[in-house]
């Protein structure tokens, strides 16, 4: 038998409170909870691209330090290779300068040592010529008297064609 | 306390003063509200980030409810979402109970489906109030004209008289089937009508919510 009464009542308020029941303790503890969970994963997906983005800038920032840095190498071989090069000019120069140097002294060295031989042969042969000139005339021919003309004779004649056969 | 019987139908009847009350449906709604709470409760204990699989379909289907509602009545989704949401697991509930022996379901009482569209009717007449305003919803019953104010009344009122008589017929009719059925043959029927029952249930409980959130919708368009 279908009967309206106080269960009518009764129910809706069943009805209110129960709303207000699950509404504490699923509708709104769920969907808080699904909320949150969706804002930290939104959260780490947008983390997650900033440092994707901030990587993917450092590393080009390294790439250009890299190229720069390549660059800066370049230059600095070039200038040292630049350097070696005027420092070999300047060290063969110098080279260059001091066996002029050396080979001049030699030179000199030899010119006086040739001269000195030369003196002391002429002198001999002074000496010997006078020895002979002595023996042949049987006068005593001392340094004294004929030295010089004996000298000045040796130096026209003897001495000008012994001077050309220098070394 | 007034009689109790055995026929179809019939309730546990208590008479407070003037007024009666049937018990059985009320103990069996609250068994309901116990039962839909505590799963409430056990469900939102332990909430973790990676949801197991309870969880995972507690949130499912809170989800699928709020999706439901927000479709449809979206500038009053939040207002209505708890009461629809509540209207769909109780009425679920309240079906499928009946399927245990010894239960019955609080649906297969006029009385709980009546309140059930009562409360429809008030969610209906607040939608459309909070969109158009009080004057504006009101208004609204005489349109085209004056002439059409009781065929609107009747067309409201009438909406949840439907309801209520469909899921009271379909879950009276269900627990009367499982009843003969149970007493005309002992094996295997019974068990293909409690689950028809179960299917029945479960229809009219969705068909009860998307009607509810229809009329919703018709009442808050502008």
């Amino acid at each position: 038998m279908i009967q309206i009464d106080m269960t009518f009542f009764a129910s809706i308020l069943n009805f209110l409170l129960l709303t207000a029941l699950l509404t504490f303790f699923l509708y709104r503890p769920v969907r808080k909870f699904m909320m949150d969970r969706q804002d930290r994963i939104k959260r780490s997906l947008e983390e997650a691209a900033r440092d994707r983005a901030e990587s993917a800038k450092m590393k080009q920032e390294y790439e250009a330090r890299l190229a720069q840095a390549s660059c800066e190498a370049q230059d600095i071989i070039e200038k040292a290779v630049v350097q070696g090069e005027r420092s070999q000019a300047e060290i063969l120069d110098a080279a260059r300068k001091e066996a002029k140097t050396i080979l001049e002294q030699a030179r000199s060295e030899a010119a006086r040592e040739r001269q000195a031989a030369f003196e002391a042969l002429r002198d001999d042969i002074v000496n010997l010529v006078i020895s002979t000139a002595t023996v042949v005339t049987g006068k005593n021919i001392g340094p004294a008297d004929d030295e010089a003309a004996v000298k000045s004779l040796l130096e026209e004649g003897w001495l000008g064609s012994a001077g050309e056969r220098e070394p | 306390m007034g009689h109790a019987s055995s026929e179809i139908g019939a309730h546990l009847v208590v008479r407070i003063g003037m007024f009666t009350c049937h018990l059985d449906s009320i103990i069996m709604t609250w068994i309901v509200m116990a039962l839909l709470v505590g799963v409430a409760v056990i469900a939102t204990r332990k909430m973790k980030d990676v949801p197991g699989g309870f969880q995972n379909m507690v949130e499912y289907g809170v989800e699928a409810l709020w999706g439901l509602v927000a479709d449809n009545v979206p500038p009053r989704a939040r207002g209505c979402f708890p009461v629809i949401a509540t209207l769909f697991l109780f009425i679920l509930a309240s079906n499928l109970i009946g399927v245990v022996p010894g239960m019955k379901s609080p649906t297969a009482d006029i009385n709980v489906t009546l309140a059930l569209a009562a409360v429809v009717l008030g969610l209906t007449v607040y939608a459309g109030a909070s969109v158009k305003g009080v004057w504006g919803y009101i208004v609204g019953f005489v349109k085209p004209n004056p002439l059409f104010l009781p065929l609107n009344l009747i067309e409201l009122c009438t909406r949840a008289i439907t309801l209520a008589l469909r899921l009271f017929g379909n879950i009276f009719a269900g627990d009367v089937l499982v009843i003969i059925l149970g007493k005309l043959v002992a094996y295997a029927v019974p068990t293909v009508g409690q689950a028809f029952h179960v299917f029945v249930g479960v229809l009219q409980a969705y068909l009860f919510v998307m009607l509810s959130i229809a009329y919703v919708t018709v009442a808050s368009e502008e």
